[in-house]
């Protein structure tokens, strides 16, 4: 029977129980499975201990601290505003036009637009003023009736 | 400096007074190991001097009620292992840090291997080893970590942990267990010759 894996691993942190350790004596697997283990976390410790030793900077005296404390780094104001301003007008401009591109009007509405369309085109294209209308009317009929030398046809 | 004489508790035993008293050397006694936790935690020098800082700030303002259930130390690491953990609340927001914080630096390590007496093979036999430890460090989860960092790199006994964490000590034992467990499955998967 091996041991078990929390155990190899309270053996790896130092806190193996006797048995354990009499258990590691007599079994060269679970022995080759604690030392090879032990042998990865160790490297990893040793280089971590130095490393981070290595970065630390020199401590600072209590006034220093107190009257020195380093701000957390804050973004420009400009960048808090630009934000805003992008909220503002995805939240208010692009919904409403979004809404429109979606939006498709009724058949009888188109109808009725390009009935309106044709109305109004007829009227800004129009020659003569509204009010000479009867008279362009009659002539149109007097000029169907007769022919150029204003003989009846 | 300011006197701390009058705020310090009567019931306090009169070494941690006297340490308490004098501030600026609790700075400079303690302030590399908090340091060095705070860097292998946050893996950003500038945050982990920040996090010194708001430790050493947090205790001084707090020392009057500092009840001496612990020392100076495990005190200090406790503060530390708090401001870590709000620091990694609000990091979850800051999502562009976190491919810097994952690796390490490659000539730190070179730099350490090199003081060693070992064959090439060796070598990097052993970068690949502290390179694939520290990477799998990060996956672990934030108690887990904080087990393993306390326990394989500040060398600190089980109870010390678990009165720094805030945990029983049976549930260091179970942190530290699954982070050993996940860093030698995560290793034994990726090299197969570590393990």
């Amino acid at each position: 029977m091996h041991l078990s894996s929390e155990n190899i691993s309270l053996l790896m942190a130092g806190y193996g129980t006797p048995a354990d350790h009499d258990h590691l004596q007599s079994c060269v697997k679970c022995r080759c499975e604690v030392e090879k283990l032990q042998d990865v976390i160790c490297s990893y410790s040793g280089f971590a201990r130095e490393w981070g030793r290595s970065q630390v900077p020199p401590p600072p005296t209590l006034t220093l601290l107190l009257g020195g404390r380093r701000r957390p780094r804050r973004l420009p104001r400009w960048v808090g505003v630009a934000a805003a301003a992008v909220i503002a007008v995805t939240v208010l401009v692009l919904p409403p036009l979004e809404k429109s591109r979606d939006a498709q009007p009724p058949v009888d509405e188109l109808v009725q637009d390009a009935l309106l369309l044709q109305q109004v085109n007829a009227r800004i294209s129009r020659t003569a003023p509204l009010a000479m209308e009867p008279l362009l009317i009659w002539m149109e009929k007097t000029d169907s009736t007769t022919n150029r030398n204003g003989e009846e046809k | 400096m300011e006197s701390t004489t009058n705020a310090a508790p009567m019931s306090l035993p009169a070494q941690i007074v006297a340490e308490l008293e004098d501030f600026d050397s609790v700075i400079q006694a303690h302030w590399p190991h908090v340091f060095r936790f705070a860097l292998v935690s946050v893996r950003d020098r500038d945050t982990a001097q920040t996090i010194t800082q708001d430790c050493f700030l947090k205790a001084y303002g707090a020392r009057a009620s500092f009840r001496g259930d612990a020392s100076v130390s495990t005190w200090l690491f406790r503060i530390t292992v708090n401001l870590i953990r709000d620091h990694a609340r609000n990091r979850s927001l800051q999502f562009w840090k976190h491919a810097a914080m994952f690796s390490v630096e490659p000539t730190a390590v070179e730099g350490w291997i090199s003081r060693k007496e070992a064959s090439p093979e060796d070598r990097t036999l052993l970068r690949e080893r502290i390179e694939a430890v520290w990477r799998h460090t990060n996956n672990l989860s934030a108690r887990q970590r904080e087990v393993f960092l306390l326990r394989f790199v500040e060398d600190l006994d089980l109870l010390e942990i678990a009165s720094i964490t805030g945990l029983t000590l049976g549930s260091v034992k179970t942190h530290l267990h699954r982070a050993i467990a996940a860093v030698k499955q995560r290793l034994g998967d990726e090299h197969a010759p570590i393990l």
